[in-house]
């Protein structure tokens, strides 16, 4: 009977290359044929020899062993790894050992014993490199799902936390956990990420970044729905919100439902920032962003259709500048748009040794030899440059790519329509903003009392409530001590 | 997480939305209406025809009060009958196709005046309703999401139009009364086009979120565009004065001529510029308001009708509409419309008030 198990449970686990089964006897006069089995690159090989074959093999006194309810006499009394137990269902059993567990079976056993081996080599805890802060935590996630909760453990306390484990991808079987402190977190919000999640019907899933163009509700809007972040405090920050976090083993970006279109330029960095500066530099970012998507379509409709609009002064050397220049205003603004974008990608995916020489040769030779060659003018050059500066001001990749990308049909409509198509276009982003909804929550709304985090950035101390924008069950955030010791200092 | 709810309009949504429906392409031109009768008293002519939009409010909010589940388009069917009903709706209907229309030509003037002299009647046209009708297509809720986020910006223009004041005179105002009370009363008249718009309450009621709010939230958004029209004419004739502003096609737009900003060459540009945004959001919402009207009058899929409705707009605004159309709308056909709003919301609240005593009598027997 062992046997026929052991051949189901290989049989299961589907590769016979990494299933490793050993067979041994337990007791020092072996009066208990056993088998161990686990996928062997999964497992700390010490844990199993130490803390299971050895006590198993060499310390069991056969006299001592129980008739009955050998497994839980061995469990209770010489099995030394901490998260170990019973299991009755074998199917139940066989998806612990593909998690890195260990099972042992035997004739004389009623269930299986399960023992937590899990190792291998994984990659330390590292500051992200893509944000990193001054002032900030310097951890962040990694690949390991349970380091992961670890971090988020050692950081939340509340028995409130709630870890929701569920499994993704029919052949990957990828473990994801939900995140969410139960007290706070909207109870329909996180039926709809579970019922979402648990209809996910695919093969394989082996990062977020794919994980999130399933759950997005519009996936064909150039905005992102959902912000990846490999920051642990950015996460609790967010799950403390209201929202439901998930992390994915194997990925060690994680993020968190909904996230909202404020959300992506609010930078960790502005919380741990004197308020006037946080607000200055939030100032900034909106300012960017309108930039980026209009500046380049407002030069092109000035210089093609609407010359009088521009100061004398500006306008003489714009004209002298670009006199000779072959290409139209247009193509000139689109090629250099596109040389941009080109040196943006190539340098975001060469390494950062030959990424410097690329911006040497891009951003100084092409620049200077379009100049000379009469192909744009200076003051396009300038301009593309401005919008080039300005979309790294948006803290989020994500974004600041949406933003980017939205440029071009602002460009077009404005070569099409002049000023009509700018402001047709934004008609347009803003309808279409204002008619996204992310899990049923509006994607882009204003309230009155968010006010004090989203354009602005208020003191800390009068940021009371949570983000009206994020459905939660407890509205408070702090209390309003500040005021007590303000009257007291006079 | 209520997300019933959030479909709903807040107080400042159907606020803004109703103030949305007045300010639009109109106001520049809307102080020499009145100028032409009530010359330089044009301004109080502008506060008399405030009558008529709370009137409205009023009437609604008695309708509303007694059927707050049923539009007005239902309960017209439900008190009139399906024919003398549908009847009363085409008219009410007739109303936003018109204006609609009227606003969709406005705008292409104006901007084919100040911005687009490059692109023909037909282009813009298409340009503009298209927008428009995207607008309209994704439904009330964005509309009033979007209406709150412009209006802010519309009145932040009202506001430094107030810098003119600098340059203008208190005599243009002077003599007050001197057109003579008959003037002043038979001006606000005219006004009647500028001031339709309140009539889409008892319509889109269903869909406000706190409706104990609506008769305040009207009478909020009647006080807002009516201190933008008031503000509008006084500021014209202040600024201009009644002879020059009369000379000027869209004298309000001549206001933003003496605003100077450094670095910028023409600070009105950059008005026309906002302004347009608020012009399309308005055409977007009686586009809205015209889809949402004939859906529900033959039943028909309210996107389908508004995709129906393009080529129709496109075919008023460039082959019917044009300066004597207009002229007729002004002087005839609005004030018909607004005379027949009146009658017709007093007979429904009036017919409202007593099945609502007899629902009430014979629940209570």
């Amino acid at each position: 009977m062992m046997e026929d198990n052991i051949n189901y449970i290989v049989n299961e686990l589907g590769s016979e290359t990494t299933v490793f089964v050993k067979r041994f006897s337990v007791g020092k006069n072996h009066s208990v044929p056993a088998a161990i089995i686990f996928i062997n690159n999964l497992i700390d090989k010490n844990i199993v020899d130490r803390d299971i074959l050895t006590p198993l093999m060499f310390n069991v006194d056969d006299e001592r062993l129980p008739a009955e309810n050998i497994e839980g006499f061995l469990l209770q009394n010489y099995i030394t790894v901490y998260r170990s137990f019973i299991e009755t269902d074998i199917n139940k059993a066989i998806e612990t050992v593909k998690s890195g567990s260990s099972l042992i079976l035997s004739d004389k056993f009623n269930g299986f014993i399960i023992a937590d081996t899990s190792g291998g080599v994984y990659r330390p805890i590292q500051e992200p490199v893509n944000e990193a802060t001054i002032a900030g935590s310097h951890e962040g996630f990694v690949e390991n799902i349970e380091v992961n909760m670890s971090i988020l453990k050692r950081y939340i306390k509340d028995k409130n936390l709630v870890f929701k484990e569920l499994t993704i991808g029919r052949r990957t079987q990828t473990k994801l956990v939900l995140v969410y402190i139960n007290d706070i977190a909207d109870k329909e919000l996180i039926k709809r990420v579970e019922d979402k999640i648990k209809s996910i019907d695919i093969d394989d899933m082996d990062c977020t970044g794919m994980l999130k163009q399933y759950l997005e509700d519009k996936p064909l809007s150039p905005f992102p729905q959902v912000m990846l972040t490999e920051r642990p405090d950015t996460f609790k920050a967010d799950i403390f919100g209201g929202r439901v976090g998930i992390l994915l083993n194997g990925s060690p970006a994680a993020f968190v439902i909904p996230t909202l279109f404020f959300d992506f330029f609010q930078a960790k960095e502005d919380y741990s920032q004197r308020t006037w500066i946080a607000i200055f530099l939030r100032i900034l970012r909106i300012i960017a962003t309108f930039s980026v998507i209009t500046v380049p379509a407002i030069y092109l409709s000035l210089i093609d259709y609407n010359v009088e609009l521009i100061p004398i002064k500006f306008l003489r050397p714009i004209v002298q500048f670009r006199e000779g220049v072959a290409l139209t205003p247009f193509l000139e603004i689109l090629s250099l748009e596109i040389v941009t974008e080109f040196l943006r990608e190539g340098g975001f995916r060469l390494p950062p040794k030959i990424a410097s020489t690329l911006s040497i040769v891009g951003g100084i030779t092409i620049g200077d030899m379009a100049i000379r060659s009469k192909m744009v003018s200076p003051t396009t050059l300038l301009i593309i440059g401005f919008c080039v500066i300005s979309s790294f001001l948006i803290p989020n990749y994500e974004m600041a790519q949406s933003i980017v990308l939205l440029k071009f049909p602002m460009l077009v409509a404005a070569n099409a329509l002049g000023f009509l198509g700018i402001t047709g276009m934004w008609f347009v982003i803003l309808i279409h903003l204002f008619s996204m909804k992310n899990f049923g929550v509006p994607y882009f709304t204003i309230y009155k009392s968010d006010l004090k985090d989203t354009f602005m950035r208020y003191p800390l101390w009068q940021m009371e409530k949570r983000p009206e924008s994020v459905p939660n069950n407890n509205k408070t955030k702090q209390g309003k001590f500040y005021f007590k010791w303000r009257r007291k200092n006079g | 997480m209520d997300e019933k709810n959030n479909n709903l309009l807040t107080d400042n949504e159907l606020m803004f939305f109703l103030v949305g429906l007045l300010v639009g392409p109109a106001s520049s031109q809307f102080p020499n209406i009145l100028i032409k009768v009530a010359m330089q008293d044009a301004w109080i002519s502008a506060i008399i025809a405030l009558i008529y939009p709370i009137a409205i409010v009023l009437l609604s909010s008695i309708i509303i009060k007694n059927n707050p589940c049923e539009n007005m388009i239902n309960l017209t069917q439900k008190h009139y009958g399906s024919i003398i009903g549908n009847i009363f709706n085409i008219i009410f209907l007739l109303e936003w196709i018109l204006t609609a229309s009227i606003s969709t030509y406005d705008t292409v003037t104006i901007l084919r005046t100040y911005l687009v002299s490059f692109l023909s009647v037909e282009k813009t046209l298409l340009v503009v309703l298209a927008i428009t009708a995207y607008g309209a297509y994704k439904g009330l809720k964005t509309l009033g999401k979007f209406n709150e986020l412009i209006s802010y910006f519309m009145l932040l223009f009202v506001l430094i139009s107030l810098i003119s004041l600098k340059e203008g005179s208190l005599t243009n105002l002077q003599p007050v009364f001197d057109s003579g009370i008959k003037n002043i009363v038979k001006a606000s008249r005219h006004a009647s086009y500028y001031y339709l718009g309140f009539e889409a309450l008892p319509l889109i009621y269903p869909a406000v979120k706190n409706k104990q709010n609506i008769k305040r939230c009207g009478l909020k958004a009647v006080m807002i565009s009516g201190g933008i029209w008031v503000t509008n004419t006084l500021i014209t004739i202040y600024h201009l004065g009644i002879d020059v502003s009369l000379k000027k096609f869209w004298p309000y737009t001549a206001v933003y001529d003496s605003i100077h900003f450094p670095a910028i060459n023409n600070f009105k540009y950059i008005f026309e510029l906002t302004w347009h945004l608020v012009i399309l959001k308005l055409i977007s919402n009686y586009y809205f308001l015209s889809s949402y009207s004939l859906s529900n009058i033959l039943n028909v899929n309210f996107n389908k009708i508004c995709l129906y409705l393009y080529p129709l707009l496109f075919f008023i605004s460039y082959k019917v509409i044009n300066i004597s159309f207009i002229n007729l709308s002004l002087n005839t056909i609005f004030p018909m419309i607004s005379t027949f709003n009146i009658i017709f919301f007093a007979m429904t609240a009036i017919l409202s008030v007593k099945r609502s005593k007899k629902a009430n009598v014979k629940g209570a027997s």
